[in-house]
């Protein structure tokens, strides 16, 4: 069976500027893809050409099988803009026209609609959808791409403007439509959202994609472990070839993060000196440590081989 | 046709008051007329001619700039992210350009028939027009649907009224459809005198240069990028 979202080998230029340089991506049924990347990275762009906003200048892509651009396989994707925008209404009317639009009709979608809008807490929202906060925008926003219980979901920033409550209502919301099978392309600059709830990521600069795979493999690989002794002073001569590596040292106890190959010599020798492991903890990269460092690499043009 | 109107609704309510107050300027201007008593025969027809032509041009004005307004606001992509295609979506703009001109007409229809009867006249020239006018608007919604799809608002606008114009140099040549159909509206007399004998050919021609305009617009429309800032 055909991914739900496929770019194959999209490219868009505006001009002379590559916008988007070969993106290559399948996002898989039943996962939820995080599409990070600096601003101007080209991930907006990348979800305008799977919706069919732009076409592309050469490559091209599926969705839900069909190319991109289609109109009947729209009537089946949930898309949430960046920046929501209405026309003048009510919540309930703004959620029932997404529906009409995408060929829904009455009494299932005015039920699904006032279910959606209960849950988003937007049942007693004002009577002009164009007034409400930015955060209440991209509720209804969320509502609308909602409505038509769609097979995939493309998300841009999707919880940018949300307090913390708004945004655990969102995750929930999302977790639970993966739970139910729906695919989720989900662009976002809040790592930790994405570290939450993605199960796989793809990082994209300058239009071109550096890294993608499981968002657990990522975290997980961070080449160092910390490592605590405990009954040698720091200034010990076992520690000498380790004296870079000491991050912390407190109430006795020596916090070492140490490059995995060097943990086995500095655990044997504090051994041999008379001192006392207290833990070896393998460190845990954050999604933050890696943008950091993927847009670094980026930025030095050293791009790795996709 | 369902999901064009459902968005022309909602266009239509977003510009409601423009509209609604465009709908009494055919009143406003028979009252102008009326202020020192019975009106003068030639001012009415001179005013009813130039009602026909700010009417078409309500329509080129509306057409053109409805989807540079749109991208603007970037309602648009709420719309076409739903299963609406770039021919409904210009179908809607289309609509939502025409139907503020049967408001418009209908201020027209009673205003002209009510200066009419002033003058003694029959009226059956307003009636000619007031079509001619329902007519001629499809034609020059769908002509100022086109350049916005290729031009900025302001540009598009200029060259649709232009194209209105143009229409009217080629109708004096003796072209037929949308160019005879204005002739039509500009030389009508209250009492319909002066109406050729063509005039439903002309109006059927005139809808189908509107349907071909519209097409071209389809087609250009389906094939261009939206005009969105990208990330």
């Amino acid at each position: 069976m055909a991914a739900p979202l496929e770019f194959q080998g999209a490219t868009k230029h505006f001009g002379s500027q590559v916008a988007l340089d070969h993106l290559s991506l399948a996002v898989e049924r039943g996962e939820i893809l995080g599409f990070l990347g600096p601003n101007g990275a080209g991930k907006t762009t990348a979800i305008h050409l799977a919706l069919g906003f732009l076409r592309p200048t050469a490559g091209g892509g599926t969705i839900l099988g069909r190319p991109f651009g289609d109109t009947a396989s729209r009537a089946r994707i949930g898309f949430l803009p960046d920046s929501p925008t209405y026309f003048a209404g009510t919540a309930s009317g703004a959620v029932e026209l997404a529906g009409r639009l995408n060929d829904m009709g009455n009494p299932q979608l005015r039920e699904r609609a006032k279910s959606l809008l209960a849950q988003l807490n937007l049942s007693s929202a004002g009577k002009d959808a164009r007034r409400f906060s930015r955060g209440m925008q991209q509720r209804l926003g969320m509502a609308q791409a909602l409505v038509n219980d769609p097979e995939l979901l493309i998300l841009d920033e999707p919880t940018s403007a949300l307090d913390p409550p708004g945004v655990l209502e969102v995750r929930e919301l999302l977790r639970a439509a993966r739970d139910e099978g729906k695919s989720i392309f989900f662009s976002s600059h809040q790592l930790s959202e994405v570290e939450h709830i993605c199960d796989r990521i793809a990082f994209l600069d300058k239009g071109r994609m550096l890294r993608h795979g499981p968002l657990a493999s990522f975290l997980e690989d961070s080449g160092r472990v910390e490592v605590v002794t405990q009954g040698l002073p720091a200034s010990a001569e076992v520690f000498q070839p380790y004296r870079l590596y000491l991050s912390e040292s407190t109430d006795g106890f020596l916090h070492f993060v140490v490059p995995v190959k060097l943990q086995r010599a500095l655990i044997e020798q504090t051994w041999t000196a008379g001192g006392e492991l207290v833990s070896v903890s393998p460190l845990r990269r954050t999604l933050e440590d890696l943008f950091v460092a993927w847009s670094g690499e980026a930025r030095d043009g050293e791009v790795p081989d996709k | 046709m369902m999901k064009a109107w459902l968005i022309a609704q909602r266009l239509l309510w977003q510009n409601r008051w423009l509209f609604l107050m465009l709908m009494f300027w055919p009143y406003v201007m028979a009252i102008v007329l009326c202020v020192g008593g019975s009106p003068d025969p030639d001012d009415v027809l001179w005013m009813l001619h130039q009602e026909c032509f700010a009417g078409l041009a309500l329509v080129a004005v509306t057409g053109s700039t409805l989807l540079g307004n749109e991208h603007r606001s970037r309602r648009i992509i709420m719309v076409l992210a739903r299963s609406v295609s770039r021919p409904q979506y210009l179908f809607s703009l289309l609509l939502t350009a025409w139907l503020p001109l049967v408001l418009y007409v209908s201020g027209f229809l009673v205003s002209g028939i009510v200066l009419a009867k002033m003058l003694h006249s029959s009226f059956e020239g307003i009636f000619v027009m007031a079509l001619a006018q329902l007519v001629l608007g499809v034609w020059a919604g769908a002509v100022s649907v086109f350049w916005s799809v290729l031009l900025p608002q302001i540009l598009a606008s200029i060259v649709s009224v232009a194209c209105v114009g143009l229409a009217v140099y080629i109708g004096e040549l003796g072209m037929i459809g949308p160019g005879r159909m204005l002739l039509v509206l500009f030389e009508t007399a209250i009492s319909g005198g002066n109406v050729g004998a063509a005039i439903g050919v002309d109006a059927v021609l005139t809808l189908l240069a509107g349907g071909v305009w519209f097409a071209a617009a389809s087609w250009t429309f389906s094939r261009r990028d939206l005009n969105l800032t990208a990330d």
